[in-house]
């Protein structure tokens, strides 16, 4: 009787690995995006691969590191049993099953290999991580996805040339805040949609933001646009939402820009672009805030003030001009030798005028 | 009256966690009777002056994951005085954030007869607790786990007078 029942407690045990590594092997990951069509694999297709094992050392937002040995196929192995290379991609996005997404931009698809890892540390991922975990070594863990469900194929957005650039600190001023705790800090943010649809920017495409330390992510719209921007306390401007983890935060805006609209930080743009002094005032020249967001070159520009006012320059004189801000923490614009009243105060958007 | 109570002393090196934050004088002792399935381990600590501490182990459901927490509880004031996670298999990039101070110190101070209560971005009133983001069901475990070491407490307390 006691043998028996052991037996049969043996086999229900064998049964339960067995349909815990049948359903592991057949999870799948799907690559969407193709003319020719969707790719599916499934984790035990993936694990037939040739596999690479590397020591890794993930970075968090925080700056926390871990190191970790992980084993799996490359992204690139994967394409190639397809007759695609990763090379000639533009840009990819990784979905993983609980939403999460990040958008992996061309230099990192050209300049590293990405690992779609099984094992870590030598153990099978465990089930909230499976099937896949993407690792790309020497970029920041926020590509490194787990519970990867999905990549898509993505081509770039058409280039659209920024037509008017708008500052953060006098848009926000504009807006009403919200208490955000962030840590043990109770700051003060504003949302993202509210600040969208102040500045008109209703288009559905994604964000391309820069923080000042030179990171770049592009951002889901949807995504974006339920945050917030934290702009008091620490690390601010910062992209933030109750529904994104840490790693999908955005730390120290430097601007964000959609289709032809682009938002500048004043405040980090004093940190991150070429100061210069102009008449004892000091600040950043006009040129260089419309050069380093690309706006469309036009013989006239026109500034326009959070009150309404608004006033033309023309595109020979913007050298003369900075901005600045000032003992208020206003943003204003001084020019060198035209009137007074280019002198704009609460300056919320510099537009190329057609 | 310790022995009616219904509590023994325990060896220190039997329970490790409170052994290193007992202070001079203090002793730990084990309350079986209000240990639960939930609530695996009920322990006081004492000194001359009497009971000071209640000490309760909780398991809840995280999100990957058992969640065992620490949770430590003023006698007196019925104020939660520390939160200790013990175990947990949370992602670190989503619910691993619960070890951390900034998250376990939102817990401070919350009294027994409060019903906690999670939120996604400010706390407007005492009882309510911000969430790790992009965390709800691991926040919502470690929120759970606290509840229900506020709630015993009242009985615990009851049970010593």
């Amino acid at each position: 009787m006691r043998r028996n029942l052991r037996g049969i407690l043996f086999m229900v045990l064998v049964m339960l690995l067995t349909i815990s590594l049948t359903t592991w092997a057949e999870d799948k990951l799907v690559i969407v995006g193709f003319s020719d069509g969707d790719i599916e694999v499934t984790a035990a297709a993936l694990k037939a691969l040739p596999t690479v094992t590397k020591d890794v050392v993930s970075v968090n937002s925080s700056g926390t590191e871990k190191k970790f040995s992980i084993t799996g196929p490359t992204f690139a192995d994967l394409l190639a049993k397809f007759d695609k290379s990763q090379s000639s991609l533009e840009a990819i996005r990784f979905v993983a099953g609980d939403g999460y997404s990040i958008e992996v931009p061309v230099e990192v698809l050209q300049n590293r290999q990405i690992i779609l890892a099984y094992l870590m540390d030598g153990e099978p991922l465990d089930e909230k991580s499976q099937p896949v975990r993407a690792v790309i070594p020497e970029e920041r863990a926020m590509y490194w996805v787990r519970n990867l469900v999905k990549i898509e194929i993505l081509g770039v957005d058409e280039q659209v040339a920024v037509e008017r650039v708008h500052f953060l600190e006098t848009a926000v001023g504009q807006l009403e805040t919200v208490d955000y705790t962030y840590y043990e800090s109770l700051d003060q943010a504003v949302s993202v949609q509210d600040l969208l649809t102040n500045l008109a920017m209703t288009d559905d495409s994604s964000i391309q933001l820069r923080a000042v330390d030179g990171l770049n992510k592009s951002e889901d719209q949807k995504i974006f646009s339920n945050g917030y921007i934290k702009v008091t306390g620490t690390d601010v401007p910062l992209f933030l939402s109750p529904e994104i983890p840490k790693g999908m935060y955005v730390k120290h805006i430097l601007h964000f820009i959609q289709a032809d609209a682009a938002v500048i930080s004043m405040t980090k743009a004093l940190e991150g672009l070429e100061q210069t002094t102009l008449d004892g005032i000091e600040g950043i020249n006009v040129v260089t805030i419309l050069d380093a967001l690309g706006v469309v070159k036009n013989e006239i520009y026109r500034l326009i003030a959070d009150d309404g006012y608004s006033v033309e320059v023309n595109a020979a004189d913007l050298s003369l001009g900075i901005i600045y801000l000032d003992d208020k923490g206003r943003v204003r614009s001084y020019f060198s030798g035209l009137p007074n009243n280019t002198g704009v105060k609460g300056l919320l958007t510099i537009e190329a005028v057609k | 009256m310790l022995f009616a109570a219904g509590y023994f002393f325990c060896a220190k090196d039997q329970i490790p966690e409170i052994a290193n934050t007992l202070q001079p004088g203090e002793k730990i002792g084990s309350l079986k009777k209000f240990e639960t399935d939930e609530i695996p381990e009920v322990f006081i600590v004492e000194d001359d002056e009497g009971v000071k501490k209640i000490v309760q182990k909780v398991i809840t459901d995280g999100y990957v994951n058992k969640i065992v927490l620490l949770v430590t509880i003023a006698v007196n004031s019925e104020e939660v005085l520390e939160v200790e996670i013990l175990q947990h298999q949370e992602s670190e990039d989503y619910g691993g954030y619960l070890t951390e101070d900034w998250f376990l110190q939102r817990f401070i101070g919350k009294k027994a007869g409060q019903n906690l209560t999670l939120v996604k971005m400010s706390a407007k009133s005492s009882d309510q607790i911000v969430a790790i983001t992009g965390a709800t069901k691991t926040s919502a475990a470690v929120l759970r786990g606290v509840n229900l070491a506020l709630q015993n407490c009242a009985s615990i307390k009851g049970g010593l007078e």
